[in-house]
């Protein structure tokens, strides 16, 4: 087993913005990107869509391809562009095998299924397309960053709903650990569109009223999409080859809570899995100073919170982050944006407001106090829900 | 990670199979050795219109064999196909989930297609306005609701992922659960693929020109294309320590895995193979096995022209000089190409050979294609040694993958 495994570049895309500074010092002020999604055919619903996804990361001999691409495909290559360029790291053929892609998405390419078949509900078999057809698997756009970056070692990719994100980053620290790859392209990213926000709007699963995290549960989503890709790299390489290290996984643990969908609701398993992915990091729940939760004002979040309370029991002054207020439901995406954001919060200085910070009792922490414990903070705890079952948490420490 | 001296070891310890050619385990092995072939025209959907309208579907299916009613009126069919396989994989391995600590199980489900047949019915009544169609059936579509949903209905509280590699999931998730158990995330993985044949991919494979109006003809020099299938492949691998302790069968193994990727195209394989062979190898080196040891190959053979050239090419680079002594094969001629369980039931078929020592025939392969120079079965299955086995898988997107299985030794 390899002793450490690093972070040495983020790329991201998010309706807080695409560098770490801007998700740091917006979600630091409070600020919301919430809007109204008339234009996706729903009235009196919230969420976040991009305006639009930043290609100028890619370079310009590589943006022919962009223009058949789907959205989650263009969401991934971004954010990988933008992880590798951070990260400084060329890839080359002579190690290219060595280079391994792990990404996870909650919905796929749900939105491109969702077009092609349109077709074929309107006009029959003869209008199946071969262009839409191809894009008609998640790991397209996996395949599409290893074609781009010539990434040719394992190319995984992974559906845990909303937890796929971090379940992928999650992955990807294995196979650095096991010796099966000496960097990981590891992230997860999700795609809104009319489809999908249709879609839930007649599931009744879109929140149309305000709501506060851990406070005051209101159903539903409020939609949202965005990626963020990080370069996860063995520990000794990185310092070798003289790369900026922004922080340090330490361990994760997957599981899964089967009541959640059921009458009776119950923390164990996601305390459980929290419990397994310190003990396989060897800290101690007390070092704990930030956790990065999958709160999303919904009744999941009493469970969380009780399930971080029986944890971090012994831990004097934790930080919940709850990152879904700010920037919607980002499905698969909200893991891997809360490995950014985290490493954001321990990488650039950010006063924090009131309201974006919670204490473990789930009340919100005054800006003053929110500030000085983030200042504090050496651990991380990220933290993904879905209300189907998947539960992962990831260790992240301070690296600098 | 839990450390700890012995490396830690898997065993494939249940199998449960639901395809084409039947709906048991021993029934899917019994017709591969017999060379009987599940493909014929499709009966499940209208295929007006469809320019190839031939697959492997599952027949006779009794979900009340092994499904509660309250189970079968609940769930959607591909949940009835993972719940009726799974629960087969559980008995062959005399495993009580309930006599186990459930933290300590992992649920690894492929599939292409998901919850796909919901999502055409919920289109087809939005578009026509007729009928009612319950919304909250929706929540069975997204791919990962496969796995979430099985897992449920199991009471697992480990990992439960469901992984897209397209047609190279089913052997991937093999794989994934020794990697589970080495790195100690896991003791017992059920894992395997499951899908339910449906319009929206026999189409999307038709306007490929991927499809034949022949039949599955892998390796053979008229082959002109696959033909899918469906069905479900579920196998409980193990800590080979745990299994022990339960007196469960220890005596075939997951030893090696290899993921590579080609990055050259979306939707053909390299032409020279590459990717696969980069899989292989690693899977072998990862095995700690050498070429020479390899006793049989599964291909992935799925009858289209570019694809068994590529694996061809592919296998000889691997094996080298006794590419052409060892035996290759492959089922999808038999049950066609079900996609992301494709492998899984290939690793069934795997294990069952080296309890059995018998190796299927490649059904519908009769006149080997001339630049071919494996030793591909054909006519009849064969009895013959085999202790090591290499099994392969190729996908969209340019994934491949690779695992090892071997017969365990007592040690």
């Amino acid at each position: 087993m390899t002793d450490s495994v690093v972070i040495s570049g983020i790329g991201v895309i998010s309706p807080l913005g695409s560098t770490l500074g801007q998700i740091a010092a917006r979600f630091c002020a409070g600020q919301r990107a919430l809007r109204p999604l008339s234009d996706m055919g729903v009235d009196s619903a919230f969420g976040a869509p991009l305006d639009e996804i930043p290609v100028d990361v890619i370079p310009a001999d590589k943006r022919s391809r962009i223009g058949r691409l789907d959205r989650l495909c263009r969401l991934f290559l971004s954010a990988a562009y933008a992880a590798v360029g951070a990260a400084q790291l060329s890839i080359d053929d002579a190690d290219a095998d060595r280079v391994a892609l792990s990404f996870g998405t909650g919905l796929g390419c749900l939105l491109t299924n969702a077009e092609y078949n349109q077709k074929l509900v309107e006009h029959g078999p003869t209008a199946a397309s071969p262009r839409l057809f191809a894009y008609t698997v998640s790991s397209a756009a996996a395949g599409e960053v290893s074609i781009a970056l010539g990434i040719k070692g394992a190319n995984v990719t992974s559906h845990a709903g909303l937890a796929a994100g971090l379940q992928a980053i999650g992955y990807g620290f294995d196979l650095i650990r096991m010796g099966k790859a000496d960097v990981v392209l590891a992230g997860g990213a999700d795609a809104l569109g009319a489809a999908l926000v249709r879609g839930l709007a007649d599931m009744q699963l879109l929140k149309t009223r305000a709501a506060q995290a851990f406070r005051s549960p209101v159903a539903g989503v409020c939609p949202a999409e965005g990626a963020a890709v990080v370069v996860l790299e063995r520990g000794d390489r990185a310092l070798r080859r003289g790369a900026r290290v922004l922080a340090r996984i330490d361990g994760y643990a997957a599981g899964f809570e089967p009541s959640l969908t059921q009458r009776r609701r119950e923390p164990t398993a996601i305390a459980e899995t929290m419990c397994r992915a310190l003990a396989l990091s060897g800290r101690a729940a007390g070092d704990v100073g930030v956790v990065i939760t999958s709160a999303h004002a919904t009744a999941l979040d009493a469970l969380e919170l009780a399930a971080l309370q029986s944890v971090l029991a012994d831990s004097t002054s934790p930080v919940l982050c709850a990152p879904k207020a700010a920037c919607g439901e980002t499905f698969g995406a909200h893991g891997a944006l809360g490995v950014a954001l985290a490493t954001a919060l321990f990488n650039e200085p950010a006063r924090a407001a009131d309201n974006v910070a919670f204490g473990l009792d789930g009340v919100s922490l005054q800006a003053g106090d929110a500030q000085n414990r983030l200042q504090r903070a050496r651990l991380a705890l990220i933290h993904a829900l879905c209300y189907s079952g998947p539960t992962v948490t990831l260790v992240l420490a301070r690296e600098n | 990670m839990q450390h700890s001296t012995q490396p830690r070891r898997a065993c494939i310890t249940g199998c449960g199979a639901l395809s084409p050619i039947g709906n048991s385990m021993a029934a899917f092995w019994e017709g591969l050795v017999a060379g009987r072939t599940g493909l014929q025209t499709i009966r499940a959907f209208d295929t007006t219109g469809m320019t190839v309208a031939n697959a492997g579907e599952v027949k006779d299916f009794d979900p009340q064999a092994r499904l509660s009613g309250e189970e079968v009126q609940r769930l959607e069919r591909i949940h009835q196909f993972g719940l009726f396989t799974a629960r087969q994989a559980l008995e062959d391995g005399q495993l009580d989930l309930h006599g186990v600590d459930r933290s300590r199980v992992a649920l690894i489900v492929a599939t292409s297609l998901g919850g796909m047949l919901v999502g055409e019915e919920y289109q087809r009544q939005k578009a026509s306005g007729v009928g009612e169609f319950d919304m909250h059936r929706l929540f069975d579509f997204p791919y990962y609701a496969t796995a979430t949903g099985l897992a449920r209905e199991l009471g697992v509280r480990g990992p439960v992922v469901s992984p897209s590699i397209a047609c190279a999931s089913g052997t991937q998730v093999v794989g994934m659960a020794l990697e589970l158990i080495r790195a100690g995330h896991a003791d017992i993985c059920l894992v395997g693929g499951v899908e339910t044949l449906c319009a929206f991919v026999v189409n999307g494979f038709n306007c490929l020109r991927a499809t034949t109006t022949d039949t599955v003809r892998p390796f053979d020099a008229r082959r002109s294309g696959l033909l899918l299938g469906e069905g479900a492949a579920m196998l409980v691998v193990e800590e080979r320590q745990h299994a022990r302790a339960r007196g469960a069968r220890t005596d075939v193994e997951v030893i090696g895995t290899g993921l590579a990727g080609d990055a050259t195209h979306m939707t053909a394989p390299a032409r020279d193979g590459a990717g696969a062979a980069r899989a292989m190898r690693m899977a072998l080196a990862d095995a700690a096995v050498a070429p020479t040891a390899v006793d049989f190959v599964s291909a992935h053979g799925t009858g289209t022209v570019y694809n068994d050239a590529m694996e061809m090419a592919a296998i000889e680079s691997v094996l080298g000089e006794a590419a052409g002594r060892i035996p290759v094969n492959s089922i999808k001629g038999a049950i066609g190409h079900t996609l992301a369980a494709a492998g899984s039931f290939e690793a069934i078929m795997c294990a069952q050979i080296l309890r059995t020592q018998v190796i299927p025939a490649t059904v519908n392969c009769e006149q080997l294609d001339p630049a071919c120079h494996l030793d591909i079965i054909m006519g009849a299955a064969r009895r013959q040694p085999v202790r090591t086995i290499l099994s392969t898988s190729s996908a969209f997107a340019g994934n491949n993958a690779a695992i090892v299985l071997r017969c365990s030794d007592t040690a």
